[in-house]
């Protein structure tokens, strides 16, 4: 099941280098170059798959619960085309103007009609995906784009569902209660992409299977500026966590995420975060503070029970927590100190940026958050026992 | 059962508490019809009919050409930005310019570059260069004269 869920993420990921490969290369985008590039990617994939025995997760009654949850969030996210303004102003309009332009519109991104609204330094995961289905339709539809955000969330749950080393109707129901937070309610933008990613990463590099773990990372960094800082916030959480000797085999998380930011780079794509001098004005807030915290203070980040009980859960087993989970919680708190520090140096009026953005941002980490608070409370509660943070296994953590 | 027992389920039914997405749930008992209404309508809610009439704009015009969004709203901060953003998409392919800036004076220099003007809501007044090309329901589509 955890294999399922991994192998959709990449599979995701490997469809956008597919396109973005046609595009670069000069070959094309059409229905026939596609198909063909990802059914040779199939063959090699297959090809190349881990050849462990898979052993089934036991299921329970109490996944059906998980599978309505999911068939609800399929129908609000396809309920009709994509509404969030960012999927109307960004990842939706670069889909749309790719899928029209007939491939990537380099001009487009490097004079955007409404630079602050488009983003056109963004990583272009999401729209690349976006236009497959176009490439595949033969023309551009919207229709059904929510079916993407579906696949991510299923995915993330599949690989959540795992990681439980419990009974299976006590992993069934932490995995109920966590689901929701695998899909986003901002269908149409890469945040729930991005969370999928970022905890999916983080989970495979806290189990050991850091080749998983860096390439989704990598992809993580490929579908919002957040990812590549998270890549930075792993690195240091490893090392934090004694984990040093294993950073070099993350380096598939860098092949992976630089090439975007090579191109962007190359072709003078901007990006508005580092737009003029972000240190003076990262020092000016930094000399009045409350310029920051004050709409931080102001505005909500999503819901107040879920921060407060993941708090006390993780304050009542501190000591499980400090023990087992130094390098998620580092690479989580140094993901957020990122975040706080993109306020510091945002061009824009900090109180607006905050008002349209925390509770997103917010959203990529919690997942992770509420797998570790409740992980530490089963292993607590002597129910269950969380797989070592170190513990390479591929094999399933569920026991029947 | 000791405190620390209790405050972890306490710890943990916040938590189920705090995740639970009710509408994943209420969207089985939910009118599928109307809500696909009101998400279509959804980003268009201050400016109504605005998103039938870059439908028609889009209609009327061909790719590639500069179609000004006229200013209804005088004012960036004052409705334009939320009716020229919406333009972009529904009116991809082609170039979109804004005819204010975001200090709300006319952008004259994209008014030159424009083909055509796409008016919601408004009965414009001899823009000179410019001629009625088509007539909607909530706006019209002026062409440069040549």
């Amino acid at each position: 099941m955890r294999r399922a869920g991994e192998a959709m993420l990449i599979a995701a990921g490997a469809l956008w280098a597919i396109t973005l490969l046609l595009d670069v290369t000069g070959i094309g985008w059409s229905r026939a170059s596609l198909l063909v590039a990802t059914a040779v990617a199939a063959i090699v994939a297959w090809w190349k798959r881990p050849r462990t025995a898979i052993e089934p997760a036991p299921l329970s009654p109490i996944d059906l619960l998980t599978v309505a949850l999911i068939a609800g969030y399929a129908l609000v996210a396809t309920a009709a085309a994509p509404w969030d303004f960012d999927y109307l102003v960004n990842f939706g309009l670069k889909a749309r103007t790719f899928a029209e332009h007939g491939g990537i519109d380099w001009a487009f991104l490097r004079h955007p009609p409404a630079e602050r609204a488009v983003h056109p330094g963004y990583p272009l995961l999401l729209p690349l995906l976006y236009a497959d289905v176009a490439i595949l339709g033969g023309g551009w539809t919207d229709r059904w784009l929510g079916l993407v955000h579906v696949a991510f969330g299923l995915a993330l749950i599949l690989v959540i569902r795992c990681e439980w080393r419990t009974n299976r109707h006590v992993a069934a129901a932490a995995t109920l209660i966590v689901a929701p937070l695998a899909l986003s309610p901002w269908v149409g933008t890469a945040d729930g992409p991005l969370l999928a990613y970022l905890t999916a990463a983080l989970l495979a590099i806290r189990r050991g299977s850091l080749t998983t773990g860096a390439i989704l990372l990598g992809l993580a960094g490929c579908t919002k500026n957040e990812g590549l800082s998270l890549i930075v916030a792993v690195a240091i959480a490893m090392i934090v966590a004694g984990r040093r000797r294993e950073l070099l085999r993350l380096w598939p998380a860098l092949a992976i995420a630089m090439p975007w930011v090579v191109i962007r780079t190359v072709l003078g794509i901007g990006t508005d975060i580092t737009s003029g001098s972000p240190l003076s004005r990262a020092l000016a807030r930094l000399a009045d503070p409350s310029s920051v915290l004050g709409p931080l203070a102001a505005n909500p980040i999503g819901k107040p029970w879920l921060w407060i009980g993941i708090a006390l859960a993780l304050v009542l087993h501190r000591g499980i927590v400090l023990a087992r989970e130094r390098f998620t919680l580092t690479a989580v708190l140094v993901q957020l100190a990122f975040y706080l520090g993109a306020y510091l140096v945002t061009p824009h009026d900090v109180a607006w940026h905050v008002q349209w953005s925390l509770a997103r941002v917010v959203s990529h980490v919690a997942p992770i958050l509420a797998v570790i608070a409740v992980a530490a409370i089963l292993e607590a509660q002597k129910n269950g026992r969380l797989a070592p943070p170190d513990a390479a296994s591929n094999s399933p953590a569920v026991t029947p | 059962m000791n405190a620390t027992r209790i405050a972890s389920a306490i710890a943990l039914l916040m938590i189920a508490i705090g995740s639970f997405e009710p509408f994943y749930w209420r969207i089985f008992t939910r009118n599928r019809a109307r809500f696909h209404d009101a998400m279509v309508s959804l980003p268009y809610t201050k400016a109504p009919g605005l998103r039938e009439h870059y439908l028609e704009v889009r209609a009327w015009t061909r790719p590639g050409e500069r179609i000004g969004i006229f200013p209804t709203h005088r004012r960036w901060d004052g409705g334009y930005s939320y009716i020229y953003a919406r333009s972009l998409y529904l009116l991809s392919g082609r170039e979109v310019v804004p005819l204010i800036g975001t200090d709300n004076r006319p952008r004259l220099d994209q008014l030159a570059r424009a083909d055509a003007i796409a008016v919601w809501r408004a009965e414009p007044e001899g823009i000179p260069g410019f001629t009625i090309a088509r007539r909607g329901k909530h706006g019209m589509l002026l062409r440069r004269v040549r």
